[in-house]
This record gives C-alpha cells, sequence and structure tokens, in this order.
C-alpha cells in the first residue's frame, strides 16, 4: 500500500504520538537546574538556546557553572541546561522532533545518533569543524565516533568527551592466588578459575547478563578473533556464523564450563556489577574510568586496580570506545549559535572542567596530557587502550536497541545455564541487526 | 405551595377523583439546564478518556514508529495479525493470566484474614490498622527495589537468612532463574495490594450490625455458620466489586515486573503490559503497541464481562 496515497494527517498524528511519548518520557524526567524555557525572551534581545543534558550526579553543577561562563562571554545567548537522566534524553528527543519542538542542542549517546540523523533532525557541523584552528588537537577516535564510524560520514555530532571500558580487578585477590595481572584472555580464565570459590561467594568475573552487557560480549568476541570475527566488511553480523561461534563458545563457557561468574549473572547490570566488586562478589569487571572512584572508595587504592582488556590469541586488543558528543538540531532556533554553545564545550578549558569533575576523559590530545589525567591510574589505563578502543559495532543499526534491551538480557539466562547453544544464542542476536 | 396543588390534595382526602392537574410547561431554556451542566463534566471525560482511546485504536491502525515519522501510513488490521501470530503475544498472555490468577486469590485471602482480625477488639488494633496500611501507601517503584534488594541473589537478606539458618547452602537467584522469577514478583505484588482488600472488606465487614451475630448466636449457630450466613452474603457486593477492579490493576500494572525482572529471565514475567511498554517506550512502535494494548483492553472486556454475567446469574 502507498504511504503516500494513504497517509492520513501526518502533522497530526505525529504532534500526538510526540504529546504521547512525552508523556511517557516525563514520567522518568528530573528537572534540572535550568530553567527549560524556549525561544526569546520576552523583554531582552538574547537567545534563549535550549540544551539537554544528562549527568552522572544529577546534583553536580558543572554543566550550569559552564553555561554561566559562557553566557558571561557571549552577551546575545543565554544557554538553558536542561538535566534529565541519560535513559530519557533519548525518548524526550523523538518525542520533542515528532512534535516539531527539538531543543537547540543536546547530549546524544552514540547508539541513538544514526536513528536521530536519519530523522533529518541534525544540523550537520563539517562546515564548522573544518573551520576550527585546533580541530587536529582532537583524538581521531572521536571524530571518527562523530561520523559513527565511516570516514565519509558527515560530521553528525560535535566530540565531547569519551569512555574507554578496560578490566578491573582486585590486586589483594591476584596477590593472594600468586597470579600475575591478567594480560592475555588465557590468562584471564586461569585467574578467575584461580580465585573462584562458591562456598566463599566468590567468583573471578563480574559478566553483564543485563541491559547492555551486549558489549563486553562483542568486546570480548573482538578480542579473540578480531573484529572481522563479529562484523562483515558489508556491517552484517557474522559473529552467529559456526567459523566465528567458537568465540560465543568461549564466552559462554566462563558460566558454562569454568563455572567463574556469579549465579545471578544473567540478570546483573551495572548496579550489581559494580556491588558485587565492593562487596568482595567478583574479582574483576569490565567497564569505565566512571565506576573508578566508587571502586576506590569501596574498595581503597590498593585493592582495586586496572589493565587494558587482555589481548586475544592472535596477540590483538579490542575494546570499547564510548563516544559522549553534542548534537545542534536543524529544527532549533539558531543553529549557528548552538555551534557556539557546543564547540565551547569541546574547547580546551570546558573539556578539562568537565572531565575533572564528571570522570569522563577527554578527547583533546592536549587535555589528556594534563598531569590531573596523567597521573590518574584509571585515566592513564584509558588513554593507554585508546589506540585500541572502537566504536561498538551494530549501533547504526534499527534493530540495535532491541538487541540491547530486550534480547540480549531475555536470553542470556538459557545461555549461561547451558539451555541454548551458542549458535542458538548467537543467531538470535544476528537476527536483530542483520 | 401553589392554589391547585392545595386543592389537589384536599380532594385526595376528602373528594372524588379531581382531574390531572396539568403541568407547567417548561421553557427551552429550563429544559437545556441539565445538559448544560453536564457539559464540562461530558468534555473532561471525552478529553481524558474517550480521546485517548479512539487515538491508540487510530494508532493500532497504522503503521507508525518514532523512528520513521515520514513512513506513516494506515495499515489496517496489519499490526493486529502480527501481535495474534507472534508466539511473544501468547507467551505473555499466558505469563498474563498466570500473574493475574496468582496474585489476585494469595491477596484477597491474605486481605480477609486480616480483615476479619482487624475486625475483632483486642490491644494494639489501631497500629495493626496502621501497619497493615504500609505496603499500600509505599509506591510501587519503592516496593520493586526494595523487593530486588531483600532477593538478590549475591547480597540479599533472603538469602543471607536462608544460609544462615542452614535452609541453602549457597544464594538463590531468584529474579534470574525462569522457574523462581513469576513467584517472586508475585510476592512482591502481594506484599503491596493486600491492604487494599483487608481495607475494603474492614469497611464492609464493619457495616454488618452486630444485632445480626448476637440474634444467630443466641440461635446457636457457631462461628463458620455465622461467617456463611451473615458476614459473608453481607460482604459479597463488596468483594464482587473490589476483586473485579483488582483484576482490571493487575493485569495492567508492569512497574513491579518491570523493575524487578524487566520481564525476564528468558521472558518468563513478561507480561501483556510489559510488551506494549517495551514497544512503544523503547521500540517506540507506536502503532505495534497500541494494536497489544488494544487486544488486552478487549481481553479484559471480555474477563469483565464473562464475570459481571456470572454474578448476575449468582444472585
Amino acid at each position: 500500500m502507498s504511504a503516500q496515497k494513504t497517509s492520513i494527517s501526518r502533522r497530526t498524528l505525529l504532534r500526538g504520538a510526540g504529546l504521547a511519548a512525552a508523556g511517557t518520557a516525563l514520567s522518568a524526567c528530573i528537572p534540572g537546574p535550568g530553567t527549560g524555557g524556549g525561544g526569546s525572551s520576552g523583554g531582552s534581545q538574547k537567545l534563549r538556546l535550549r540544551y539537554w543534558a544528562w549527568v552522572d550526579d544529577p546534583t553536580s553543577r558543572v554543566l550550569s557553572d559552564l553555561a554561566d561562563r559562557f553566557n558571561e562571554n557571549h552577551p546575545s545567548i543565554e544557554v538553558d541546561v536542561e538535566l534529565m537522566p541519560a535513559s530519557a534524553v533519548y525518548e524526550r528527543l523523538l518525542a520533542a522532533i515528532n512534535a516539531g519542538d527539538p531543543p537547540d542542542a543536546s547530549a546524544i549517546h552514540v547508539n541513538n545518533v544514526a536513528d536521530i540523523a536519519a530523522m533529518g533532525a541534525l544540523h550537520p557541523l563539517d562546515q564548522y569543524f573544518d573551520a576550527m584552528p585546533d580541530k587536529d588537537d582532537f583524538v581521531p577516535t572521536a571524530v571518527l565516533g562523530s561520523r559513527l564510524g565511516d570516514e565519509s560520514a558527515p560530521l553528525h555530532t560535535m566530540p565531547w568527551y569519551g569512555l574507554v571500558s578496560y578490566l578491573y580487578y582486585r590486586p589483594d585477590w591476584f596477590r593472594d592466588a600468586g597470579l600475575p595481572e591478567p594480560r592475555t584472555t588465557d590468562d584471564f580464565v586461569s585467574a578467575c578459575r584461580a580465585v573462584t570459590d562458591p562456598a566463599a561467594g566468590r567468583y573471578g568475573y563480574g559478566l553483564r547478563g543485563a541491559t547492555h552487557g551486549h558489549i563486553h560480549y562483542f568486546i570480548w568476541l573482538a578480542t579473540l578473533g578480531g573484529l572481522e570475527a563479529v562484523q562483515g566488511p558489508d556491517g552484517a553480523p557474522v559473529f552467529h556464523q559456526p567459523e566465528h561461534i567458537a568465540g560465543t563458545d568461549w564466552f559462554l563457557d566462563l558460566a558454562r564450563t569454568h563455572q567463574v561468574v556469579p549465579p545471578t549473572a544473567s540478570g546483573d547490570g551495572f548496579e550489581q556489577l559494580m556491588n558485587n566488586m565492593k562487596a568482595g562478589v567478583t574479582g574483576t569487571a569490565i567497564h569505565h574510568i566512571k565506576s573508578s572512584e566508587t571502586l576506590v572508595a569501596a574498595l581503597g587504592a590498593e585493592n582495586i586496580r586496572a589493565v587494558p582488556m587482555p589481548v586475544g590469541p592472535s596477540g590483538r586488543r579490542w575494546t570499547e570506545f564510548g563516544p559522549s558528543m553534542n548534537a545542534v538540531y536543524a529544527g532549533g532556533q539558531d543553529p549557528e549559535a548552538a555551534w557556539e554553545w557546543v564547540s565551547y564545550l569541546a574547547s580546551p578549558e570546558a573539556m578539562r572542567i568537565f572531565c575533572t569533575e564528571d570522570g569522563g576523559l577527554p578527547v583533546r590530545q592536549s587535555v589528556g596530557a594534563d598531569p590531573y589525567f596523567q597521573e590518574n591510574p584509571f585515566a592513564k589505563v584509558s588513554i593507554d587502550s585508546l589506540p585500541d578502543a572502537y566504536l561498538i559495532p551494530f549501533t547504526e543499526r534499527p534493530g540495535y536497541a532491541r538487541l540491547a534491551e530486550q534480547t540480549w538480557p531475555q536470553l542470556t539466562q538459557p545461555a549461561l545455564a547451558g539451555e541454548m547453544t551458542s549458535a542458538e544464542f548467537a543467531g538470535r542476536l544476528a537476527e536483530d541487526v542483520r | 405551595m401553589s392554589a391547585g396543588a392545595t386543592a389537589g390534595v384536599a380532594s385526595r382526602r376528602t373528594g372524588p377523583p379531581a382531574a390531572p392537574v396539568r403541568r407547567a410547561r417548561r421553557r427551552p431554556r429550563d429544559l437545556l439546564l441539565p445538559y448544560l451542566l453536564l457539559l464540562p463534566a461530558c468534555g473532561i471525560v471525552a478529553l481524558v478518556v474517550a480521546f485517548p482511546i479512539v487515538q491508540s485504536i487510530g494508532y493500532s491502525l497504522h503503521h507508525y514508529n518514532l523512528r520513521e515519522p515520514d513512513n506513516a501510513y494506515f495499515s489496517g488490521l496489519d499490526n493486529y495479525i502480527r501481535a495474534l501470530t507472534d508466539e511473544m503475544f501468547w507467551r505473555a498472555l499466558r505469563a498474563t493470566a498466570i500473574w493475574v490468577g496468582a496474585v489476585l486469590p494469595i491477596q484477597f485471602v491474605i486481605g480477609m484474614a486480616i480483615a476479619v482480625l482487624m475486625n475483632r477488639a483486642f490491644p494494639g488494633r489501631l497500629v495493626l490498622r496502621a501497619s497493615v496500611l504500609l505496603p499500600w501507601v509505599v509506591p510501587s517503584a519503592v516496593v520493586a527495589l526494595l523487593w530486588r534488594w531483600l532477593l538478590d541473589g549475591n547480597l540479599g537478606v533472603i538469602n543471607d537468612l536462608l544460609i544462615r539458618v542452614g535452609i541453602i547452602d549457597t544464594g538463590i537467584p531468584w529474579l534470574n532463574d525462569p522457574s523462581t522469577a513469576m513467584a517472586v514478583v508475585v510476592i512482591a505484588m502481594t506484599w503491596h495490594g493486600m491492604p487494599f482488600f483487608a481495607l475494603m472488606l474492614l469497611a464492609a465487614l464493619q457495616a454488618v450490625p452486630a444485632e445480626m451475630y448476637e440474634a444467630a448466636h443466641l440461635d446457636g449457630a457457631s462461628a463458620l455458620q455465622r461467617f456463611r450466613y451473615i458476614t459473608w452474603p453481607s460482604i459479597i457486593d463488596t468483594i464482587r466489586t473490589t476483586t473485579l477492579l483488582r483484576i482490571i490493576w493487575l493485569a495492567n500494572s508492569i512497574e513491579i515486573i518491570w523493575i524487578m525482572t524487566a520481564g525476564g529471565p528468558n521472558f518468563a514475567t513478561t507480561t501483556l503490559p510489559v510488551v506494549t511498554f517495551f514497544e512503544a517506550v523503547r521500540g517506540l512502535d507506536f502503532g505495534y503497541a497500541s494494536a497489544v494494548s488494544v487486544l488486552l483492553a478487549l481481553i479484559l472486556l471480555a474477563v469483565v464481562h464473562l464475570y459481571v454475567r456470572q454474578m448476575r446469574k449468582d444472585d
């Protein structure tokens, strides 16, 4: 049936659905310190820009303070920062774009950029970025992330900060077991087996079986067999194919054969992962620098360390680069003014302030060279891992959210329990992003 | 009182039947007034009830995904066919039936027992009444988080207690095992909703005249007979109303399941509202999500219809 012929009043439908989605999403939103008002202020000539973002600590004023600094130097612009939970940003964005009222700019997760770009809602930033005198200061991986991994794609967003996954481990456990820090995947499995003691409630590896744990799965698969064992040249999944299924076997065997993961692994998300590390339930876990502060506070600096992801049998290492970025919306009031704001956030001064306070990794080489980051052992491991850090595959595919938030968390239980074969498990995941 | 009316009254008392009194002709404005007064209420109902229902039905007949706003078109019954041919829909329907079928009777029995207990005079009754209310006033999201932590497989208090008393050796992953996940969300929901039954039934019990019990007691009726022949018939209408409401609420509820298990593991606790929520909020597929919710509403209507018909038969 032709969409053209049978389309109903699309604007009406979209506005209605947008409002409905906004209603749902709004229930999860926390008003931020900004006023959230849009449009030009009535009494002055200032352009009031709406900016949506999230920070880990909802009481943090770092973004509002940066907006104050920016506003002081830009008499004709006033940025209103509205903070909301990370999970709410995407839903609100879609609702707002559909309702024809997007913010002027927002922080955006890399997983959501492709969808928003496909809607034609993003204002391309190449012309502004290319005109920056210090554009070469940006870490190439971050710029590539803003192009969704495709050199020839437009610069959808402005790089802001990044997160690189690495392996946390308990040096006290390893020391007691006479183990060196895990450098290879074989070291890793041996160490996990050595420190696991179910009777004492201790397990070698904190496997994330709940939502978004697939990221760690893909990290291991690419470490073991290279990215070509995960994704084909055309971008389609290949990890489920017989010649690559050994990677999934290796991963599931951590539970099925070696039994080095807690029995709760299939339901463990980020919260449980961290609590298990802090409570001495697990000896290793994959995460990034943002959890270092809480782990050090709970365990003491001497009992928690980070190493780059272990290398696979081929000697290669592969880990995730999670870029955080800012988008400028084509439907906003003044994309050029919005660019002023997001480029300020990516300036050395603002990036240093934000990353120092919020815990992210700077994506400017000059800021990364700052002693603060070089002397922080977790930032150092992150920076050392950067050459092997890439975007997680398939994020640009429409079924990615389903894989991450439904198929993966639902199927890890039967897969880890051995009730589902590796081929079936991988096949069901691949189906979502085929 | 008018003269005519007075004459009418007098004639009823004393004389032969009088000619019918002619009603005063009402002006059109008076005839319209009640409807005008009802108009705001009708408008509000139309806005907050009828409009969303009509809109949901409309969405369910469209291919409409917020990710593809330029590709919205009328798709007829496609979304319904997709749902009815999807194994997940039927699994979710079964899970919904298990969820409602398990929570409802347990909540009712416990609520009834508490109501009967609270209907008696004993020291500390007021404290018990206040404490029974507690699970009801705690927000569902907090209840879910509370139970999730109590039941945590590694660090939960329940596992810890069971290990300490020697019932189990290692922690049980209550929420991560398909054989226990539904049971524990049922327990959490039972705890949360049981005061509703207790309070409603207590109110009904307190409306039963004490004289009836006294008379039955004098006639030698046993406690069971007093319950069967006095209490039960007196509160049956309340029971019917509360169970009907609870069926609808339970079939629509999502927050406890979503927060505790997100419908897992392996879809063991995926009920129809979970499917709707996921498709609408995560999948942004408003067309399909609307179709599933309309189907759930139709199933509920059928259940309610059967329930009401059975109630009438019993009467």
